[in-house]
């Protein structure tokens, strides 16, 4: 009888290391998910989370030699790089006015799009919510956004996001319920500006 | 259980995270009681929804398949230069953690010794008599024309030559004054001037010599100083009697003024 077992990632880079390129392809399918949605809820943008996860898998190529595993794993190391990308990125773009090409020219819709599901008024009503939800989280500071991403978005545990920033678990811990107060006030707001303006277009149309 | 403790646990509470079984019992049953917290727990609880429907709808997102080409492209170019398959061990960043720090402090004290060395120098080493670090040239008199007729021989090309030649350009640093130390005109802490105009052929510059400035009489002895260049109102002229073009009076004149290692004017001369 054979056990089958998954290679740990840390397997993973030591037989990629070797010239193994399986391991590095299954390394990179097994992380590049996760490295992409954290870019990408961290920046809002497509094209930044692109750049950002072949960055972090370049420079996992490049030095990987340099990962110690005495100070943590592998996830959070990769989480580190794309983390410093991002700030980065961030740190450098904060001057430029982005253009939203997808709300301002119209995204192609793909045929789906003409479908109508079952519920639309509940679908819409979510994505209105979902939509909602990513402008409040994208509008937090970035040491706020980062545990909201990593915690309530990739669902880490505090211990394996304080690996990733970085910092104590303490710290993860408070970052995350000061930033989880601010996100429910940004929705109230929120809520309460939509609610006043559905009042504005009532009246204008009862007179 | 008290509101302020409540808070404390509201966001694990919201987004069902494990917890003592005892403590959540509590919490919850606070929430009943307490409309603040109760309505602080049904924000956390929308929130955690919301959060979770943005997860949900980003978790197909993925970086696109042109990624891992270039990806496996860089791969396969790395693979060919053989690479070291080893992983650091912690003991291994602790040294290059030290060589790091070791490094740095070695390139803080050559910035030091580099900021200090100068003045230690300057400090340390003996001081000639009547040496003046000059950053210009040398206020010495430069006649242009040194041609003397020769009735006896006819001129050639090469003395021809001579006359009017520009005198080559001095070197800056260290000039000797003693030897050029004119005979007539006052001294100043052993330095003679002399009220003649020096003449740089080099440069187009025509320069009074040095004037001793008055109220520095009580100074000690000159040994070295340094030339520094500056513009003074033209009427600075006056006080050393010497003559004002009145229609340029409102433009500044450049002087170059003698400044000892104490750091107070010994002398000026006026540059035009």
């Amino acid at each position: 009888m054979t056990l089958l077992t998954t290679p740990s990632d840390e397997e993973l880079l030591r037989l990629m290391m070797a010239g193994d390129e399986a391991a590095f392809t299954t390394l990179y399918r097994r992380r590049q998910g996760g490295i992409y949605r954290f870019a990408l809820r961290m920046s809002g943008s497509e094209a930044v989370a692109e750049d950002v996860t072949q960055e972090v898998f370049m420079a996992l190529v490049r030095e990987g030699s340099q990962f110690d595993s005495a100070r943590g794993s592998l996830v959070a190391y990769l989480y580190g790089i794309a983390r410093n990308q991002i700030l980065r990125r961030l740190e450098r773009d904060r001057f430029f006015v982005p253009i939203n090409d997808v709300a301002d020219q119209g995204e192609v819709p793909g045929p789906e799009k003409f479908v109508a599901p079952g519920d639309p008024l509940g679908d819409l009503t979510r994505d209105e919510m979902v939509g909602a939800v990513r402008q409040a989280v994208l509008s937090l500071p970035a040491h706020y956004r980062e545990v909201v991403a990593l915690c309530d978005l990739q669902e880490m545990s505090y211990v394996e996001a304080a690996a990733a920033l970085g910092c104590a678990v303490g710290t993860v811990r408070s970052r995350l319920h000061r930033a989880r107060a601010l996100l429910v006030e940004k929705l109230r707001a929120n809520g309460k500006a939509d609610s006043s303006s559905n009042q504005a277009t009532s009246a204008r149309c009862f007179v | 259980m008290k509101c302020q403790e409540f808070e404390t646990i509201v966001n694990d509470l919201a987004r069902d995270q494990i917890m003592d079984l005892a403590v959540r019992e509590s919490s919850l049953a606070h929430a009943r009681t307490c409309t603040r917290c109760a309505a602080r727990l049904a924000d956390e609880r929308a929130l955690t929804i919301g959060l979770r429907a943005l997860a949900t709808s980003q978790e197909t997102e993925a970086a696109p398949v042109r990624v891992e080409a270039a990806l496996l492209a860089v791969f396969r170019n790395r693979a060919t230069a053989p690479v070291v398959p080893s992983i650091k061990k912690a003991p291994t960043t602790i040294h290059q953690s030290w060589l790091r720090w070791a490094v740095a402090a070695a390139a803080a004290i050559l910035v030091l010794l580099g900021l200090t060395a100068p003045r230690w120098l300057h400090t340390t080493q003996p001081k000639q008599e009547y040496q003046v670090r000059t950053l210009l040239p040398t206020p010495t008199v430069t006649p242009i024309q040194e041609f003397k007729p020769q009735p006896a021989t006819p001129p050639t090309g090469r003395e021809t030559a001579k006359v009017g030649r520009p005198v080559p350009p001095r070197a800056h640093g260290r000039v000797d004054y003693a030897s050029h130390r004119p005979q007539t005109g006052s001294r100043l802490s052993g330095i003679a001037f002399s009220h003649e105009l020096t003449v740089n052929a080099s440069e187009p510059e025509v320069a009074t010599d040095f004037l001793p400035l008055t109220f520095g009489s009580g100074l000690p002895p000159l040994e070295s100083g340094q030339v520094v260049r500056v513009k003074v109102p033209r009427s600075a002229l006056a006080s050393f009697g010497l003559p004002i073009n009145f229609e340029r009076a409102n433009e500044p004149v450049k002087a170059d003024v003698l400044l000892g290692d104490d750091g107070l004017m010994r002398a000026i001369r006026f540059v035009r």
